[in-house]
């Protein structure tokens, strides 16, 4: 009787080992049906997040401001700049202007000029022609 | 972040259309300049870039394939399924942290680990050997002089170019020789692939949303990676060389480019010969945002677009130059002297011959190039007659050469 369970317990044993193995072969291979079963990295990143930062009080008026103006150096920026530059001077007569021409590819050799167009200016007005 | 929008395009419109445009733009600007008020927005809480999350998959390679393309995890050829037991395997051949940060790439700054080069390394078909030269790709690319966000943002169909020197050539079957742009140059094109897949799920360059290029090319797809046929090189100097570094030094080179052109010369017997066919090339190359006179070290500006191009010259074709020109810098001095264009051919405003260029009316040849450093090339390809001409992207870009650090 005892022989008799002993044997039982090794096929039972031996029937589970059977079973795990093809689970595990299941999950590893390509089955019949061509489905597979396998983790995968999802390959997205996460993004880059910088500092916050307060965004700057805006101008009551530009009238005896000083505007920096900071031109991509694109095309019909050139065009638009006198065109803007005249009419913000119409309005506001006491207004004041000096110009920066940085591409913006160019922005991290051109931090010096950078600070110094934020470091003279009330207001910039970014020119992005194209 | 207050916006005016002024419509599309500012450029190839008449100056009386800009005029209207200003007109009706200008009481808005000044409203938003006086009175906008910014609203309070959420900041994005900040996670962590590794590890990356593992997630199961059950169904065919095919719907695997979909899957990733409609999360927009791949860039529309099959990806090799970055399983974690690949990206480790892949991972041995570094000895980087798989959570170090080597690049924020733009446009959308993506935090790519090592663990993710790794990754992008398994789904383009890369294997372990292949991560140093990866880390040194993404090096070169990651450089503010390649200026990868522009290059990936523009409406120009930009191509990444990245050139090979040193021994890795044939430690890693890297193609230098016949076909090497072409098919069956595996290492090649899984390093290209590898840029792309990086470049548009990383940076998030996609089109229309970041990547506004309005064509495209097929260096989207697969980023031209080619090495310098060094045994075939008559000035016995490759580029690698001329920069600096040892023949025994692995180095990438990375550039932005626009669309390469051909140049084939069956019947050129002198070098001379030759190089004023390679010269009507890069004379047109191009065309439409090219300006005269350009200067390498000076920055971007309207003036001084494409200001500098590459050539891959065959070897035969090299063979037939330098039996007249025995120094590279003698090639690229003939270059610049010879690619010139009449005035009337530049674009409006994109030449403007200084005083110092003396009196020129609208047939007078005008160079595109001002210096020896604007014109360069390597020696790459089999036998035949071909060279390409590789104009640079017209931004700040500037040739990357990197180690490849083992």
């Amino acid at each position: 009787m005892q022989k008799h369970g002993i044997k039982v317990l090794l096929t039972g044993l031996i029937a589970a080992c059977f079973l795990i193995i093809s689970a595990f072969a299941l999950c590893q291979e390509v089955n019949a049906a061509g489905q597979v079963e396998l983790k995968v990295l999802d390959p997205r990143a996460e993004l880059m997040s910088t500092p916050a930062a307060p965004i700057n009080p805006r101008l009551k008026t530009l009238e005896g401001k000083k505007i920096g103006i900071l031109n991509n150096t694109k095309p019909g920026a050139d065009y638009f700049q006198p065109v803007l530059m005249q009419a913000l001077k119409e309005t506001y007569p006491t207004i004041e202007f000096r110009v920066w021409n940085i591409s913006y590819n160019d922005y991290p050799n051109k931090a010096n000029e950078l600070k110094e167009l934020a470091a003279w200016s009330d207001g910039v007005i970014g020119l992005l022609g194209d | 972040m207050a916006f005016v929008e002024v419509p599309h395009p500012l450029g190839m419109i008449s100056l009386q259309e800009i005029r209207a445009r200003a007109d009706e733009a200008f009481p808005k600007i000044v409203q938003m300049a006086t009175q906008w008020k910014p609203a309070l927005t959420a900041i994005r809480k900040i996670t962590p870039a590794y590890p990356a999350e593992r997630i199961r998959f059950k169904g065919t390679y095919e719907a695997l394939n979909k899957m990733f393309y409609d999360k927009g995890w791949s860039i529309g050829l099959p990806v090799i399924p970055p399983t974690p037991e690949k990206v480790a395997e892949m991972l041995k051949g570094t000895n980087r942290k798989p959570n170090e940060i080597v690049w924020a790439v733009p446009p959308k700054m993506g935090q790519l680990t090592v663990e993710l080069v790794a990754a992008y390394g398994v789904m383009a078909g890369c294997k372990p050997e292949h991560m140093p030269l990866l880390l040194a790709v993404v090096k070169a690319l990651s450089s503010t002089d390649y200026d990868w966000r522009g290059s990936s943002t523009t409406t120009a169909p930009t191509n990444p170019i990245i050139m090979i020197n040193g021994p890795i050539l044939d430690e890693l079957g890297i193609g230098y020789s016949t076909g090497a742009l072409g098919g069956e140059m595996p290492v090649n094109i899984s390093v290209g692939y590898f840029i792309n897949l990086v470049g548009d799920i990383i940076g998030g360059s996609v089109p229309p949303e970041n990547d506004k290029s309005t064509l495209g090319s097929r260096g989207d797809l697969v980023a031209v990676v080619i090495g310098e046929n060094e045994k075939l090189n008559p000035w016995k100097q490759s580029y690698a060389v001329e920069q600096g570094f040892k023949p025994t030094d692995n180095v990438v080179t990375a550039f932005s480019a626009y669309m390469g052109s051909n140049n084939v010369d069956h019947t050129s017997v002198k070098g001379v010969e030759l190089l004023n066919t390679l010269a009507a090339g890069l004379a047109g190359a191009a065309s439409g945002i090219s300006s005269c006179l350009t200067q390498f070290d000076k920055g971007y500006a309207v003036t001084n677009r494409v200001k500098f191009a590459f050539l891959f010259l065959g070897p035969e074709h090299a063979d037939t130059i330098y039996k007249d020109f025995p120094t590279k810098k003698s090639v690229s001095e003939y270059l610049v002297k010879k690619t010139v264009l009449p005035f009337w051919m530049y674009g409006p405003d994109l030449c403007k011959p200084g005083k110092d260029f003396g009196p020129y009316d609208s047939n007078s040849l005008i160079p595109r190039f001002t210096g020896p450093e604007q014109v360069r090339f390597i020696v790459t390809g089999g036998p035949g007659k071909q060279s390409q001409i590789w104009p640079t992207f017209t931004t700040v870009t500037k040739p990357v050469s990197v180690l490849v650090e083992k």
